[in-house]
């Protein structure tokens, strides 16, 4: 068990041993390790820990804590979930009947109880994308990866086939990736639903809707994403309904300030 | 118990996959500090080992490899880490003053943080496959053939690279004295 009991050492190397053990306890940290295996979450909480860690506090581990057990979920079943206030109307005409809404802490949105679950919180792409929820009336199908003979591997990407007068939406956030860089100028938001700014683009029929981190800027890991595929009048509609609702939440994701202008000392 | 936990959590059970890692996280974090000689470091890596270990669990064909399997992904990221930034905190600049002077011969290896820096400094001096295999024995206090597992390697590799490793460890630290 010890490194003294090790056979063929010398008792220098014995001795070597010992102190490498004690050299590597590190109780505080050790103790911050655990808390936050033990309140592991998959959200972008958790994913985006190893970037935005150096401005995490420890404490912000408890605050997942709490906030876990008002984690929601998308609902599956037939009854309608409460509408949340808005903090600021929005030119988009709200979701017909009661939807259903959405809110893991850090974002939230509603979303028309109607359109069939397709796909739930499904690490994709080999993981490089991670779908929170793909619905509509169309159908979805997760990509698969190939392994390829010089030992790689191709990810497969998912796919969406959509009826005519159908929709599939997507949304998911880019997971991983390097850390994310200051652009200057920074790409501008076209469309704002309360205080959260997106970057909306269109491409044929698919749109789609970026939300920048309360701080941070488009096209970072992590920034969710609606995309919208339809050729749909009233389902399109139906769907900005559902993007103008994205409010984020009390645990919203901060770079801390990292693209801010540095203040004069 | 793990088997299950592991069954649960490749099908997308993220408490279970919560208890699987808080039963690793801490020796997982002792071994890969034996790598990146950091503890900011070790505990990135093991976070960014979790994520991975999340996104690919699914891949997870043996339930009773799991603990293997996690450890295998933290100190390859710990390797990859230490191969990007060899020696980027070789000396902290909080390190005790007289700490460059010397890798401190007379010093007790049971004291405090000065020994401490001493031996993370000493870990320097050895290439990061060797780091490995001694922050898995004497970090994460696992026996030799779950090194091999956590590495990969042979159990008769681990055993020679165990020796070895700890072998240039010592004079490292300035505490070899020839005998056996």
């Amino acid at each position: 068990m010890m490194a003294t009991d090790e056979p063929g050492l010398s008792a220098a190397e014995q001795k070597a041993g010992t102190a490498l053990r004690m050299a590597l306890r590190d109780p505080e940290t050790e103790a911050r390790v655990t808390l936050r295996a033990r309140t592991w979450l998959a959200g972008p909480s958790a994913r985006r820990g190893s970037r935005v860690r150096w401005i995490l506090p420890a404490a912000a581990a408890l605050v997942v804590v709490a906030v876990a057990g008002a984690l929601l979920g998308l609902r599956y079943g037939s009854s309608g979930g409460a509408l949340v206030p808005t903090d600021s109307p929005t030119p988009i005409p709200s979701l017909p009947g009661t939807p259903g809404h959405f809110d893991n802490g850090e974002f939230s949105f509603d979303y028309p109880m109607d359109w069939p679950v397709l796909a739930y919180r499904v690490p994709e792409s080999c993981g490089v994308i991670y779908l929170l929820a793909a619905f509509g009336t169309g159908g979805w199908e997760l990509g698969t990866n190939q392994p390829q003979a010089n030992g790689g591997v191709l990810c497969g990407l998912d796919s969406v086939t959509v009826p005519s007068g159908g929709i599939v939406v997507r949304i998911y956030w880019r997971g991983g990736g390097p850390a994310p860089m200051c652009e200057s100028p920074a790409p501008t938001a076209n469309e704002t639903f309360g205080s959260a700014e997106a970057l909306k683009m269109v491409n044929g029929d698919v749109t789609t809707w970026e939300f920048r981190w309360p701080d941070g800027q488009f096209f970072w890991s992590d920034d969710p994403i609606f995309e919208v595929h339809t050729s749909d009048a009233a389902q399109l509609a139906k769907a900005e309904a559902m993007v103008a609702s994205f409010r984020w939440g009390a645990q919203a994701p901060t770079s801390g300030g990292l693209c801010s202008p540095t203040p004069a000392s | 118990m793990e088997r299950e936990l592991v069954v649960a959590a490749r099908s997308g059970d993220e408490a279970a996959f919560a208890r699987l890692l808080e039963r690793e996280a801490a020796r997982t974090f002792r071994a890969v500090l034996a790598v990146v000689r950091s503890p900011e470091d070790a505990e990135e890596v093991v976070q960014d080992a979790s994520v991975s270990a999340w996104r690919h669990i699914s891949g997870l064909r043996d339930e009773d490899r799991w603990a293997a399997w996690y450890r295998r992904i933290a100190v390859h990221e710990a390797l990859d880490r230490a191969g990007r930034r060899p020696r980027l905190r070789e000396i902290s600049i909080d390190a005790p003053a007289g700490l460059a002077d010397g890798v401190g011969a007379t010093r007790d290896p049971t004291d405090g943080w000065d020994d401490r820096m001493v031996v993370l400094q000493a870990l320097g001096g050895l290439s990061a496959d060797d780091r490995a295999v001694l922050g898995l024995r004497f970090g994460a206090d696992l026996e030799v053939p779950d090194v091999a597992a956590a590495l990969g390697i042979p159990l008769g590799t681990a055993k020679s690279r165990l020796h070895r490793a700890i072998g240039r460890l010592a004079p490292e630290m300035g505490e070899h004295d020839g005998d056996r």
